[in-house]
């Protein structure tokens, strides 16, 4: 295998399972997630010396999938904008994080996807920066943002809980 | 410190993209306020049960990777311009010399025998032949007067000579 091959199959390895990960939670469809996974990867071949030359071939690659699924979703239902909502059938069933959930799913699109991207895939914020196309401020905010929404949703769940037992 | 301030740094830390030595005075800051260190434990708290419920069902089975770097091409080898020289200048040459050749054969004058036409051709005499026909400029040679050679006599040098059919 030649220099290129290698630093693809590499790359797929190390980047692979979180990208079909990604796609799999958003499109809620193996077979699609797994062809969107490959579209991915042709795409970083086919613009391997931006992906060597960038700081993070991550989180540029995380963008390439963000468009994709964003061009799957348009031609799958025209109108919709770039997917942000896990699909339920990923997530186990768990009522102690049901509320959490349901708080996760209150917060706004942006904050939503930015949230995921850094808690689930561990993108840094620089990352975020660069897969999402914004500045790092923007990033800080959106997660600030998104976790005083979660504080207070945990807030009052936690009343919620506590009103419970009194009775 | 405004406590917006505060929290923006404590959600910063619990995401580790704090500077050590920020991380370090802000440690120190929480240290002497216990307040502000029980917002601390919320903040954390609330970012682990959040990933903990964005946790997958199950692992992922990565699929083999389909996509595959094309070789790089051969290099192609080239002759020196150097060598292809002679080679054109025999190959123009050569071209010169045939269309030459073919030049010279076609502008040869052809010799026609006289009736060879009007035996090969009967109907040549008796059609009417038309102005654009061919015919008409076949029959124009072979009908012509048959080629005589004039001839002098001269028979004495003091005597004008006379000629002879």
């Amino acid at each position: 295998m030649d220099d290129q091959g290698q630093w693809l199959d590499e790359l797929y390895r190390e980047t692979g399972p979180q990208l079909l990960l990604y796609f799999r939670q958003r499109l809620g469809d193996t077979h699609g997630a797994e062809d969107l996974l490959q579209e991915t990867f042709a795409a970083a071949l086919r613009r391997a010396d931006q992906v060597r030359a960038t700081a993070s071939a991550r989180a540029y690659l995380f963008g390439i999938a963000r468009n994709l699924l964003a061009r799957e979703f348009r031609r799958r239902h025209e109108t919709t904008p770039v997917p942000t909502d896990l699909c339920a059938e990923e997530l186990p069933p768990d009522p102690k994080l049901e509320w959490m959930r349901e708080a996760i799913g209150r917060l706004k699109p942006e904050f939503r996807e930015t949230l995921e991207l850094r808690l689930q895939h561990e993108l840094s914020y620089e990352d975020l920066a660069e897969a999402l196309g914004i500045p790092i401020g923007t990033v800080r905010s959106r997660l600030h943002h998104a976790v005083s929404q979660l504080r207070q949703a945990a807030r009052r769940n936690q009343d919620f809980v506590l009103r419970k037992a009194d009775r | 410190m405004n406590q917006e301030t505060l929290e923006r740094l404590i959600i910063d830390r619990a995401f580790g993209e704090l500077p050590p030595d920020v991380e370090t005075l802000l440690d120190a800051y929480l240290a002497n306020d216990p307040a502000q260190a029980a917002c601390t434990r919320e903040i954390s708290q609330t970012l682990s049960y959040a990933q903990e419920a964005m946790k997958p069902r199950q692992p992922v089975a990565l699929p083999p990777l389909k996509v595959t770097p094309l070789r790089t091409p051969q290099k192609v080898t080239r002759i020196s311009f150097r060598l292809l020289q002679p080679a054109r200048m025999a190959a123009a040459f050569a071209l010169g010399l045939g269309l030459g050749l073919v030049v010279w054969h076609r502008s040869a004058p052809v010799q026609v025998q006289p009736g060879a036409f009007a035996s090969a051709s009967p109907k040549a005499e008796s059609a009417p032949s038309t102005i654009w026909s061919a015919d008409r400029w076949i029959n124009l040679e072979t009908k012509g007067p048959s080629p005589r050679t004039p001839r002098l006599s001269w028979s004495s040098p003091v005597k004008k000579p006379q000629l002879n059919d």
